[in-house]
């Protein structure tokens, strides 16, 4: 059962995005998750190289977003599908059709580069749901996600209303709305008036979002022609100080923070150069202090590394005496049931380690239900769990082809902190 | 064009001799020309049927008219006037027309080259001549039998029609003779032919032992297919029809079906013991020849594939005969040991046809394995596979015989049932009436309901055998693991199947079943490159397991990471994978919900705390239909909570978020009122009412701490909204009730009344909701819906005040007088003139006049004559409407009324005197009526406890003005005679007494006296010639309804049969 739990936990997903924040942290998960992707740190410096190579005609695609026009996409529907599925380890994103995954979204923060605090910028979520914002001439649309429409209004952004008579420019923006303040907080500006700007870096595109709204401080106020305020978030550098300094004046209730690498482009989907951490998270990750009243969201069952790794291991003798209890009743039922249940059950547990690549090496490894006790049982430090661990391994053939092994020696912490913290 | 209309002057002109060349010339108009020439043409067609002497020129039109299609038209005048006014013709004329068909016919059929060219004509001739039967047959035509077989054997070509005519003769006489017939005469024409059938029979025997003429043995086959589900067993089976139709027929192809379905007919009959050889018999002799016919090693689904429609319905007339003889009989061959290989064989291609991919040829063969599966398991409702629970069993020798023979047979048929297993579920994507779109899950399709049976039958063959099953599931899915069997539909087939069987096992083999299953789902899933193949395996595996609530709440680890799984999946943009999460999730929440609010094992607080902490996450890529479902889904968790402090602390988290947008807008409103006309602010207010709509529906009365907080902002805002439609419809005109705002206003109000009703209906103390909530919710609606212009008022409020007098009841008896004074004239207004407009109001306006009547009478004896006597006239008008539900209210009112006011001594007798004539009438004007014959039970029940009441003296007032109370049955009687004398002049006055004086002495035996009244509406439609077969539909609707009660009571004993969604709630968790 609890193979099949770490089974479901780790490694079921539908894209492939690495350190996904829809899933836990991987620091922080009770599973390890699968995954043989490259490191961050490595994807991060990919990315940047390919970034200067990409071409996309974006301001094609802005005219498709803001006049709803996808006629041609259905000539490029064919090409998408042979493109998906392919299991490239590092790319670069091409938009969604129609208004669906337009965004960019970050991954955890798993690692932290080495440059952080130079090459880095960072900016503060309040809790809201991340939108599209359109611009079109006449009124401004709003889109989920995935691209559902949700809202059309008119503002004072340039195009987002019938009266402006001068501009006939169109917006693309990233935001975040929230409901309780009637606000859009702009995260980030994709096209203004008409001018895109994906492929500009991130400080030029924050740059430019402050720039363009010092011109219209009137965007930020409530009024009959913008009944939804627009107001863009700041971004400060990222040394522990400035971070520590902003948490600690935030007026609001932060989601998370959002670490922006200076020189990436604006790209659509799951980018390691945009990374986001929970304010409880900071102690642990970056070592900043973060006043208590910003950790309401935290789970209860967070903790920080050393009494995580305290539980994990008294968690594990509980088990291994439940299991041995357990396993005792289930010894004598299945004597009693017959030979048929006897063999059902060890087939059972061999099946847990082959299924994979891996599969016959691991079942020579171990046999039946016995031995796997004893391996639990054995393994009491660092990185000897039961079940997750050994799927690990089970699969470590295929991770191994792909990538250095200084790699692994990075993520071998992380093993053993990945072990579940509570048992059933 | 005026010329055409002159003509037809002409043509109606029955001084004047029938111009046949004019007539000609505007049929073949109506058929050729177009536009308004052809309009013209078809309305003198129509004209010069409908007059009454229309029928006289019929011979002269079929003797000289050239034209094929004048010929077809004067045979539908004479058509219509045999149907409706036979019995009011003169006897010669009858006669004339009796003879000039005969004739006409004899003299068309006697020539086999005519016969074929003028099919179509002839056959209408036959019909006529069939309807002429009804009347005159055997009483004024007792030689007709002897007539029309003695003619037969004049000439083939006559012979093969007069078959025709005895086929459709016994159709109308055995298959549609409810209801067209009073039961009397029914019963004495099949009297009748059964008697004479000998010489048919003689006539049948001999055109299939000497005629070479194929059409003719045709002819004859179908007429005698016919005939055997009626006539005496004697002649099937001590004559040599079965080896007749065995040997000579069944191989020649042009015969073979209709044989087949001659047989088929045979095989279900139901005789006693004394021919079980002669079946024995049928069975082997139908086997031998097939066996010729269709080698067993055929593979019967490409057969059928490739076929052509003869062959294709050859082998469902198969599967028909196989299913019906094996259902019927299988149990005489099964005694037989040296048969069962052919029984064997038999079952084989069966099988076989179970493959073919004609889904309604499946449902043939689902029907008969069903009924073998369930009556194997009831026999012994044990597996095969040995289990754990039942200790020291020895299973192959204790294995009941019956199930050894049918053992290599039902693993294949496991095979199918797993291979083919149907879709469990519909969603519809609609478009509401705000113009929102909505997913909608659909009840009952046709897919849905094979899905059912398909279950059942599975699950009988697991409790058989659940070893066998769940090997052939988990070769197959080791197939779709291996790519062998890979493909979408195959999986979702597998998968819907693994999900059907939840609960056949026993507990821990299905844990055992499950967790390989799961497995290997995850494998696949990890295996498979693209996200819309992830997307289709993860929909799977969250579909499998949703459907194992049990197994869910044996392992809270699993079932906690399937929620987080759900969570993330609920971020997931990928097409469809959002529903599914969402669906998924409130699946679970429905099943398991105790588990998220307890302190499980290893954990610190209770999982519902971890889900409100992180609401906010969880939904924020949700879509608002999406986030409803959320709320529902996690309100079903919190209604587990039984501690009430602990349940109110969680509400008050779970609304947290929907409450701080809400009272955002409610102080800006209350600062400046015209926030509440903001597009934006008005559509939030909507979408928070539906998020409360939702968590009410899943807390019930709990829900009240959040009500209590909302209530009267709520009803204020529905007041603002209310005038801001009112006032923009007066400025506007109706025409802005389509304006989006408009539109979103309305929504707001409608679910205002929605949470109200909602709640209500679900509140367990009807005397604090009438104390605290009942008041302002008057006061805030009631007069509004009066004030307001007829298409502003929410036909909700009139629903909204249904339920909460069917809620309170004695308690609210008070307010009636408000409620009626604010909504009973107004809404009467609106549907009063018509029986279509404001169809809501209707329904809901005669819902709460029903409701009122049966919790609150005592209001309604209260209030003034005057009003009193339009709450009646009301309840008539009801009963008079054709939509169905409203007359079944109207009806059921007047029935409880009835009821109600006999308790009251006085105001009965006032009431009686002045209503009980007049209720009389309008019941007999519906009865009459054929548009409301859906209602025949209740108006007869009414009817009945009206004459009881008078035949018992219980009116002591006199009804009549001018006669004592004590002949107020006489009265009664004499003025339903005036009554029905003058609606119906065509019934003699012998004949309305004696139904009137029936009436009477059925009123206590309320079958026979339905029977009664049904017999009197024949004599009436008789001389409308109205279809009639709508008089018997009730029955049939309660017969259905009957075995589906009996059915789901059997099942509820057999563990797994009822899908884990389909089990109440008390018996889980």
């Amino acid at each position: 059962m609890d193979d099949l739990t770490a089974a479901l936990a780790a490694s079921f997903e539908i894209s492939n995005d690495p350190n996904k924040t829809s899933a836990p942290h991987p620091r922080f998960s009770q599973f390890k998750s699968k995954s043989s992707k490259q490191d961050q740190n490595s994807r991060r410096q990919r990315l940047l190289e390919i970034q200067k190579k990409n071409r996309f005609d974006y301001q094609n695609h802005v005219r498709k977003l803001t006049e709803g026009d996808w006629k041609d996409e259905e000539k490029d529907e064919e090409k998408a599908e042979t493109e998906e599925g392919m299991d490239v380890e590092v790319k670069i994103n091409k938009p969604g059709r129609y208004y669906k995954d337009q965004l960019m979204l970050s991954e955890w923060l798993v690692e932290v580069p080495t440059d952080f605090a130079d090459e880095w910028v960072m900016v503060l979520c309040p809790f809201g749901k991340r939108n599209l914002v359109v611009t079109n001439g006449n009124s401004t649309r709003a889109y989920s996600r995935s691209g559902y429409f949700l809202n059309s209004f008119p503002s004072h952004l340039p195009g987002g209303n019938r009266r402006q008579q001068t501009e006939r420019g169109y917006c693309v923006l990233d935001c975040l709305y929230s409901e309780v303040d009637k606000t859009y907080f702009v995260l980030d500006l994709m096209c203004w008036n008409g001018h895109q700007i994906y492929e500009s870096e991130t400080e030029f595109r924050f740059y430019w979002m402050n720039e363009k709204w010092q011109e219209r401080p009137e965007l930020m106020e409530i009024s009959n022609i913008n009944p939804l305020k627009f107001v863009p978030l700041p971004s400060f550098p990222c040394t522990p100080e400035s971070i520590a300094s902003a948490v600690a004046s935030a007026n609001f209730e932060i989601d998370g923070l959002l670490f922006f690498h200076k020189r990436t482009h604006y790209m659509i989907g799951s980018t390691p150069l945009v990374v986001w951490l929970k304010p409880y998270m900071l102690p642990e990750i970056l070592g900043v202090t973060v006043p208590e009243r910003q950790l309401t969201h935290q789970p209860a069952t967070y903790t920080n590394y050393a009494n995580h790794m305290k539980k994990v291991s008294e968690d594990r003798e509980k088990r291994h005496e439940e299991r041995k209890r357990g396993q005792g009743r289930r010894g004598r039922q299945g004597r009693r049931s017959g030979h048929g249940r006897e063999q059902a059950m060890e087939s059972d547990s061999v099946d847990h380690r082959g299924g994979g690549e891996g599969g016959k090496r691991v079942a020579g490894q171990s046999v039946g239900g016995e031995s796997m006790e004893s391996e639990l049982s054995g393994a009491g430090k660092e990185d000897g769990d039961g079940g997750s661990v050994d799927i690990g391994s089970g699969d470590s053939g295929q991770a191994q082809t792909g990538h250095g092994s200084q790699l692994r020696g990075n993520e071998v912490g992380m093993d053993a902190e990945c072990v579940p913290s509570q048992v059933t | 064009m005026a010329a055409l209309t002159e003509q037809a002057a002409k043509l109606l002109d029955f001084s004047q001799k029938l111009d046949i060349h004019l007539l000609d010339n505007v049929v073949s108009c109506m058929y050729t020309a177009e536009g308004e020439q052809q309009r013209v043409a078809q309305e003198v067609l129509t004209r010069l049927k409908e007059h009454p002497d229309a029928w006289t020129r019929v011979d002269t039109i079929l003797e000289f008219s050239a034209n094929q299609q004048t010929k077809y038209y004067a045979l539908q005048i004479l058509e219509n006037v045999i149907k409706t006014r036979w019995k009011v013709l003169p006897r010669a004329q009858c006669e004339g027309i009796k003879k000039y068909i005969v004739g006409l016919i004899i003299k068309t059929s006697s020539d086999a080259a005519l016969l074929e060219k003028e099919k179509v004509y002839v056959g209408k001739l036959n019909m006529i001549l069939v309807q002429i039967l009804k009347f005159e047959w055997p009483r004024n035509w007792p030689t007709f039998i002897s007539d029309i077989v003695g003619a037969s054997k004049t000439n083939e070509s006559l012979c093969q029609n007069n078959m025709i005519i005895l086929k459709l003769l016994s159709e109308e006489v055995f298959d549609f003779s409810s209801g067209q017939m009073t039961q009397a005469k029914a019963k004495h024409l099949k009297d009748t032919m059964c008697s004479e059938f000998s010489q048919i029979f003689q006539l049948c025997q001999f055109v299939m032992d000497n005629s070479q003429n194929a059409p003719l043995v045709g002819s004859t086959l179908e007429t005698l297919l016919r005939f055997l589900n009626w006539i005496p067993l004697g002649y099937i089976f001590e004559t040599k029809l079965i080896t007749t139709l065995i040997y000579k027929f069944l191989n020649v192809p042009m015969f073979r079906n209709v044989t087949m379905k001659c047989l088929t007919e045979i095989a279900g009959v139901q005789a006693s013991q004394i021919y079980d050889e002669q079946f024995l018999q049928l069975f082997t002799l139908t086997m031998n020849q097939l066996k010729q016919m269709l080698p067993a090693e055929t593979n019967i689904r490409e057969a059928y594939q490739r076929g052509t429609d003869d062959e294709q319905n050859f082998i469902q007339n198969l599967s028909l005969f196989l299913c019906t003889f094996l259902k019927e009989h299988a149990q005489l061959v099964e005694k037989k040991l040296d048969l069962h290989p052919m029984l064997m064989t038999a079952l084989h291609y069966l099988i076989l046809i179970s493959e073919v991919e004609e889904v309604e040829i499946f449902k043939i063969c689902l029907e008969y394995w069903s009924a073998l599966a369930a009556e194997l398991y009831r026999e012994s409702p044990f597996s095969t596979s040995s289990s754990p629970l039942i200790l020291g069993s020895k299973p192959l020798q204790e294995m009941p015989a019956r199930r050894q023979l049918y053992n290599p047979v039902l693993s294949k048929v496991r095979h199918v049932m797993i291979s083919r297993m149907a879709k469990p579920e519909e969603v519809l994507v609609v478009e509401n009436e705000q113009g929102e779109v909505v997913r909608e899950f659909m009840k009952d399709t046709d897919s849905i309901n094979l899905y059912k049976n398909m279950r059942e039958t599975l699950v009988y063959l697991t409790h058989l055998d659940y070893t066998d099953t769940e090997n052939i599931m988990t070769e197959k899915l080791h197939n779709q693991v291996n790519g062998t069997e890979w493909s979408w539909k195959n999986l979702n087939t597998l998968c819907w199947a693994i999900g059907s069987i939840s609960g056949a096992m026993h507990e821990d083999d299905e844990k055992r079943f499950l967790v390989t299953v799961i497995k290997d789902l995850l494998g696949l899933c990890e295996q498979k490159r693209g996200k819309d193949n992830k997307a289709i395996i993860a929909s799977n595996i969250m579909y499998v397991v949703g459907q194992y609530p049990r197994f869910l709440r044996a392992h809270w680890r699993f079932l906690k990471t399937v929620v987080n799984k759900l969570f993330e999946f609920m971020h997931e943009t990928h097409d469809g994978v959002q529903d599914m999460a969402c669906d998924t999730f409130i699946k679970i929440a429905q099943k398991c919900r105790r588990h998220f609010v307890q302190v499980q094992v290893g954990e610190v607080m209770p999982f519902i705390e971890e889900i409100l902490n992180g609401i906010n996450t969880i939904i924020c890529d949700l879509q608002p239909q999406q986030v409803h479902t959320f709320y529902e889904a996690v309100g079903l968790m919190i209604s587990a909570q039984t501690d009430q402090v602990a349940q109110e602390h969680l509400i008050e988290r779970y609304m947290l978020l929907p409450n701080q947008v809400w009272d955002g807008i409610i102080n800006q409103a209350t600062q400046n009122v015209e926030v509440l006309k903001d597009p934006d602010a008005v559509k939030q207010l909507g979408n928070i009412l539906k998020t409360n709509v939702r968590a009410c529906k899943a807390l019930g009365h709990p829900y009240v701490v959040q009500l209590g907080r909302i209530y009267l902002d709520m009803l204020n805002v529905y007041k603002v909204m209310s005038e801001n439609i009112s006032s923009a419809i007066a400025t506007n005109g109706e025409s802005v009730t389509k304006q989006p705002l408009i539109r979103s206003m309305r929504t707001v109000k409608k679910e205002t009344l929605k949470l109200i009703s909602g709640w209500v209906s679900r509140s367990n103390d009807p005397q604090m909701v009438a104390e605290n909530f009942i008041l302002p919710l008057l006061d805030a609606v009631l007069l509004d819906y009066q004030r307001n212009v007829p298409a502003a008022r929410e036909p909700e409020v009139l629903s909204t005040m249904a339920t909460i007098v069917n809620r309170l009841e004695s308690h609210i008896t008070q307010s009636i007088p408000q409620i009626f004074d604010a909504v009973f004239e107004c809404t009467l207004g609106m549907i009063n003139k018509d029986f279509e407009e404001f169809p809501e109001h209707r329904t809901n306006f005669f819902l709460l006049l029903q409701a009122v009547n049966s919790h609150c009478f005592q209001a309604l004896l209260n209030i003034p004559p005057a009003q009193f006597k339009l709450v009646l006239d009301s309840i008539i008008w009801a009963f008079k409407h054709t939509m169905r539900n409203v007359a079944d209210t109207g009806l059921d009112i007047l029935y409880t009324l009835l009821q109600n006011i006999a308790q009251e001594e006085v105001a009965a007798q006032s009431f009686y005197q002045t209503y009980f004539t007049d209720i009389l009438q309008h019941l007999f004007s519906v009865i009459t009526d054929s548009s409301h014959t859906a209602g025949l039970t209740m108006q007869a029940t009414i009817l009945a406890t009206m004459f009881v009441a008078l035949e018992s003296g219980k009116i002591t007032s006199p009804l009549s003005p001018n006669l004592p109370a004590a002949q107020n049955m006489a009265y009664i009687q004499d003025f339903l005679l005036n009554l029905l004398k003058t609606a119906f002049p065509h019934l003699n006055e012998p004949q309305i007494k004696l139904f009137i004086e029936g009436l009477f002495s059925f009123d206590q035996d309320f079958n026979a006296f339905k029977e009664h009244l049904r017999d009197f509406l024949v004599q009436i439609r008789e001389f409308a010639g109205e279809d009639m077969s709508d008089l018997f539909l009730e029955e049939r609707e309660i017969a259905i309804r009957q075995a589906q009660d009996e059915k789901r009571k059997v099942q509820m004993a057999v563990p797994g049969i009822l899908g884990p969604h389909e089990i109440p709630e008390e018996m889980q968790d």
